[in-house]
């Protein structure tokens, strides 16, 4: 019975020493198979912001207008971040037009000040973010200026803006 | 023009948003027989906090030389088949958290060989302002777009081929930060589309010093559409003054092209 337990102990032992060998050699000794699907996503959020808003002042201070340019006492606030590596967003405007849709006054006259850089045309979409910005999260602070001409007419006018989202194929 | 400044600032309310969602597949790469009939499902997913309004439009699709998608107004141009699709739906509300499904019918033209290129392009309103404006109207709109690329071929119609259609190197001097690049356009002239891969072969008296990759994405070329290819040298002063040879050798389904530059480096 004796030498049986003897011979035993040894076995018993390997048995319950072999999970914490395993592990003490480290990941390379054991095949582990992880599978996940990581679905693209893309994440915007937006604010209209305010003459008042320290943004708004912030990059018009940066600004220097000549006369005949109007700065649009308003300006976008953009926050955005993607996983996809393949994704490229710009921000588009279109004309401004009257509440009463009579009048229009066309994107040619109309200039983007992104990041409180020199005012440029809007008549291209204005790329935001581009495939290095992966997983980065980026600011955008966009404001609007007007080259003022005699045809344009006063009014309230509507603004509309769009994010162009762009996968590359 | 004091009265316009006056008047844009008088129905200013506070604007804040976000939106997100998404459309599955973005890309479909599809072959299809003349005359024969193909669906898709594409879902339309809302995972913001508040309901969008989406209005889905046809149009055509090209790339640029950087490989970015351009979507334009349908025309008739034969590689262009968005006017043989039709939609279930090109108008709808989607709720927080939920997704809309869209069937997608392609009837394949007869008598079209090679490629056909289409998007379906996904134009989303924001919800609007949490606080109601003093005014009427609000002015001022932002959306969203987000286009489906299809990418389409008659199987076994296609003929593919690719050029070179231009070479150069960037002017001197080069340092770190500005390393000697190599740009070639690719030029499609088959009827199909391409996926084209290349590199560079460097030689000096005839003995190999140097291969580089060139670089442009997933190197997908439409037909007649063209594209950048660049790569850059970073260990060129060590040929200062010596005259190097360039092979540019590219590689796609079916199909080779090669280009041979020399250049000095100062």
């Amino acid at each position: 019975m004796n030498s049986f337990l003897v011979k035993l102990k040894p076995v018993l032992w390997l048995l319950l020493a072999l999970p914490n060998l395993v592990s003490a050699f480290g990941e390379g000794s054991v095949d582990v198979e992880v599978r996940a699907d990581i679905h693209s996503s893309m994440q915007m959020q937006w604010q209209r912001i305010e003459a008042d808003d320290f943004r708004y002042q912030d990059m018009k201070n940066r600004l220097n207008l000549d006369s005949g340019w109007v700065l649009l006492p308003y300006g976008l606030y953009a926050e955005l971040q993607t996983n996809d590596a393949r994704r490229l967003i710009s921000l588009r405007v279109n004309h401004l037009v009257s509440t009463n849709k009579r009048d229009t006054i066309g994107v040619d006259s109309i200039f983007i000040s992104h990041n409180g850089e020199k005012p440029i045309t809007a008549t291209k979409d204005l790329p935001i973010l581009s495939v290095e910005d992966r997983g980065l999260l980026k600011t955008h602070t966009f404001l609007f200026v007007i080259k003022t001409n005699p045809t344009q007419k006063p009014g309230q006018y509507l603004a509309n803006f769009n994010f162009i989202s762009n996968t590359l194929p | 023009m004091r009265i316009l400044i006056f008047l844009l600032l008088l129905p200013l309310s506070a604007y804040a948003g976000m939106m997100s969602f998404s459309v599955s597949p973005s890309i479909v790469k599809f072959e299809t027989v003349q005359g024969g009939i193909k669906a898709f499902d594409l879902s339309f997913f809302n995972q913001g906090e508040n309901a969008i309004h989406v209005d889905v439009k046809l149009m055509d699709l090209r790339l640029d030389a950087k490989g970015v998608p351009i979507i334009s107004e349908l025309s008739k141009n034969k590689r262009q088949w968005a006017r043989f699709v039709s939609l279930n739906k090109t108008k709808f509300i989607v709720e927080a958290r939920k997704y809309e499904k869209i069937h997608v019918t392609l009837n394949t033209p007869r008598g079209r060989v090679g490629g056909g290129y289409f998007a379906i392009v996904f134009n989303t309103t924001a919800p609007k302002s949490s606080k109601k404006s003093k005014h009427k109207q609000n002015l001022m709109t932002i959306g969203g777009q987000l286009p489906a690329l299809f990418i389409g071929e008659v199987s076994r119609t296609g003929k593919r081929k690719a050029q070179i259609i231009k070479s150069a190197i960037n002017k001197a001097p080069y340092t770190k930060d500005k390393p000697l690049k190599m740009r070639f356009v690719l030029k499609n002239t088959g009827t199909t589309h391409v996926n084209v891969s290349g590199d560079v072969l460097l030689r000096y008296n005839n003995k190999v010093i140097g291969r580089l990759m060139l670089e442009s994405g997933s190197g997908l070329i439409l037909p007649q559409g063209e594209r950048y290819f660049v790569a850059s040298w970073d260990k060129f002063a060590k040929y200062s003054n010596k005259t190097i040879k360039a092979e540019a050798r590219f590689s796609y389904q079916g199909g080779r092209a090669n280009k041979k530059i020399t250049f000095k480096i100062p």
